[in-house]
């Protein structure tokens, strides 16, 4: 009765005219920048922050969740519509549905796909409050012990779940912890890394290091690509209504794909595009037709895409409940925040419940607005990626530079820009993952402090940080984790190779 | 070879950084100094970094995968991007950004050099409106920019 309580007061607060207006603007935001090649939610989160510090906190965070899952959303138009997928969570639904368009079945894909994002995206809302709730309350009772092995394990799991070579996300995660120890040292006052730069002082911000990897660094990768945007298919109207068969055949997915995507969404790394692959195989084997998979089956838009849009709901959960950003679009949530004075954790539910249960509530809200925005402005959504790459990018890049230089109205914030969009664009060109080395940066100083503070209550003994109740029961999570899968695959493939044993 | 290059400069950074975290105070685990931190992170990454290089190096060199650094287009967007803090400091915002703004549009080619000028005089403008004078972002102002904010002010 207590969250039906609270959800209501958050049902307030998201419904006043501003937030409802924000609400709006950032699902509409979402939606292009889903739409969009080579920008991101994250890149555009980081444009748009220095927009929110004439906002109210509970405002900023209505908006920017109103990008995050929008983007999500956009995502699906031009997989679909276009065979391009604007964000990486859409890339599996280019496979079948785009093989739907072309057999005429396009719009069922679309409202398929916006149905599933909009009941996976309830779905997931409802896991949010209950999760945070718990998590935000057992968290009360963690210790610095407890907060480094949150922060190890996630970025151990960050690691391991970035894709690509595993030395190279290794490299970038130290390069992460090594760059979040640049400062002015809290315990001592010692100043470290500064080189005499009074700025760097307060640390390497966040902001430019993501803006320069992310946004910068795509800005120059994509001006390397060719333009070329393939034909779109058509969609009228009244083609938009998916049979009955073609309901049926996706409820189940749906459902799936909702759970799946909220509990890969609580797992560091890049969730949302996980969960769309691992949606993706499940609705193969569940499928009774899994010869149509590749050839246009529902049920492989239907599960990805409610998949990633229940990712969303699952990030936010250790960031609210915990403090602690495990993707680094939360990271600049985290940022965003920190600029209203806000530090997230587990006394956010209570400190702050506005905040907190109005941006709950207006999630809900804009999962209506977005059903309602996508599918009759589907055609003109699709449009946008027709926008040539020579007065995109130079725009983009404009974006991050007076985006970077507002925050702060700092030249070192935009020389630590520079020097991440040319470091970004050689290691991304060589298959290093900027992930883990921003996360480690934001999560790095906590981390540290964790870890200072465990061992000066322990006298130095390393033992009792690990053997505590809540931390030790982390730890051994996490090794099972990680060791579980590996073995399994070792026994399958001993079973294949001697089909006697 | 690019991969070995980089590989290299990793390892270049994890040697300089463990001599700075040395030389900051390590302390004892009872009571751990500033260093402690970064010695701990800056060993791991030497060894990594090391156990990379070696792993590059020790096998024949593979043919050459993705884009060349040296082309155009991001050869330009970064020398803009380093040259845009020093031109803002001298050059006030409207100018410096706009001077930027058309060089990209002209190294990506957009259209002719006449829409390129318009484009990045109007983009500079509105950006300037948006940043200084509806979200109130300081920015370095000239006359131009002063005169600009009078008339935002003014409507």
């Amino acid at each position: 009765m207590e969250v039906l309580h609270q959800l209501m007061m958050g049902f307030q607060v998201a419904a006043t005219p501003l937030n409802l207006l924000w609400a709006l603007v950032g699902a509409f935001v979402g939606t292009i920048v889903g739409v969009l090649p080579g920008i991101g939610p994250l890149g555009s989160m980081a444009i748009l922050l220095s927009f929110t510090l004439n906002m109210e906190a509970t405002t900023a965070m209505i908006f920017f969740a109103g990008i995050y899952y929008g983007s999500m959303y956009g995502g699906s138009t031009t997989s679909i519509l276009l065979n391009i997928p604007g964000e990486a969570a859409s890339v599996v639904t280019c496979i079948d549905g785009y093989k739907m368009a072309q057999k005429g079945r396009g719009g069922a894909a679309l409202t398929i796909s916006a149905v599933g994002s909009f009941a996976a995206g309830t779905l997931s809302i409802i896991g949010l409050m209950f999760a945070a709730t718990i998590l935000a309350d057992a968290a009360l009772k963690f210790g610095p012990p407890e907060f480094f092995a949150i922060g190890s394990v996630g970025l151990l799991f960050l690691v391991r779940l970035s894709g690509g070579s595993l030395i190279k996300n290794v490299i970038m995660l130290l390069l992460g912890l090594a760059l979040a120890t640049i400062g002015t040292d809290h315990l001592y006052g010692i100043p470290r890394f500064t080189f005499g730069i009074s700025e760097l002082g307060q640390g390497v911000e966040f902001l430019p290091v993501a803006m320069g990897l992310f946004g910068i660094a795509e800005v120059m990768l994509t001006a390397l690509e060719k333009d070329e945007v393939g034909e779109m298919i058509r969609v009228r109207m009244r083609d938009l209504l998916p049979t009955l068969v073609e309901w049926k055949r996706s409820f189940a997915p749906i459902l799936r794909g909702s759970f799946l995507g909220f509990f890969i969404g609580l797992l560091p790394g890049p969730s949302p595009v996980i969960s769309t692959f691992v949606s993706y195989m499940a609705e193969k084997k569940a499928s009774k037709h899994p010869e149509e998979f590749g050839e246009g089956a529902i049920e492989g838009v239907a599960g990805p895409e409610s998949a990633n849009n229940a990712a969303v709901g699952g990030a936010y959960v250790p960031l609210l409940a915990l403090g602690v950003p495990f993707t680094p679009a939360m990271a600049v949530v985290v940022g965003a925040l920190m600029l209203h004075g806000i530090t997230p954790g587990p006394m956010l539910m209570t400190e702050r419940p506005q905040l907190f249960w109005g941006v709950i509530a207006s999630m809900y809200l804009g999962n209506v607005m977005l059903l309602v925005l996508n599918l009759p402005l589907v055609q003109l959504f699709a449009q946008i990626t027709k926008i040539p790459k020579p007065i995109l990018l130079p725009l983009i890049t404009l974006l991050c530079l007076v985006g970077v230089y507002s925050v702060n109205s700092s030249y070192v914030d935009l020389y630590v820009l520079a020097l991440f969009g040319i470091l970004g664009f050689i290691l991304r060109d060589l298959g290093y993952a900027p992930a883990p080395l921003v996360l480690a940066l934001v999560i790095g100083p906590m981390m540290e402090s964790a870890m200072r503070e465990s061992l000066m209550i322990n006298q130095g003994a390393i033992t009792p940080m690990i053997f505590r109740p809540i931390a030790g029961t982390i730890y051994l999570a996490a090794a099972l984790a990680l060791i579980i899968p590996p073995v399994l695959r070792v026994i399958r493939r001993k079973r294949t190779t001697n089909p006697a044993a | 070879m690019k991969e070995r290059i980089v590989s290299l400069g990793i390892l270049i950074f994890a040697m300089v950084y463990v001599a700075g975290s040395i030389a900051l105070k390590v302390g004892t685990l009872a009571q751990p100094g500033a260093g402690l931190f970064p010695t701990a992170i800056a060993f791991c990454l030497l060894s990594v970094a090391a156990f990379n290089a070696w792993r590059l190096f020790s096998k024949a060199a593979e043919k050459e995968e993705g884009h060349s650094w040296t082309q155009l287009a991001p050869a330009g967007i970064a020398a803009a991007l380093v040259f845009y803090p020093i031109l803002l400091k001298t050059l006030s915002f409207l100018l410096s950004t706009f001077i930027i703004l058309f060089v990209l549009l002209r190294l990506l080619r957009f259209k002719t050099t006449l829409t390129s000028f318009l484009t990045a005089l109007f983009a500079t403008l509105l950006s300037f409106i948006a940043f200084a004078g509806l979200l109130g972002v300081v920015v370095p102002t000239g006359y131009m920019e002063e005169f600009i904010l009078k008339i935002v002010e003014l409507g």
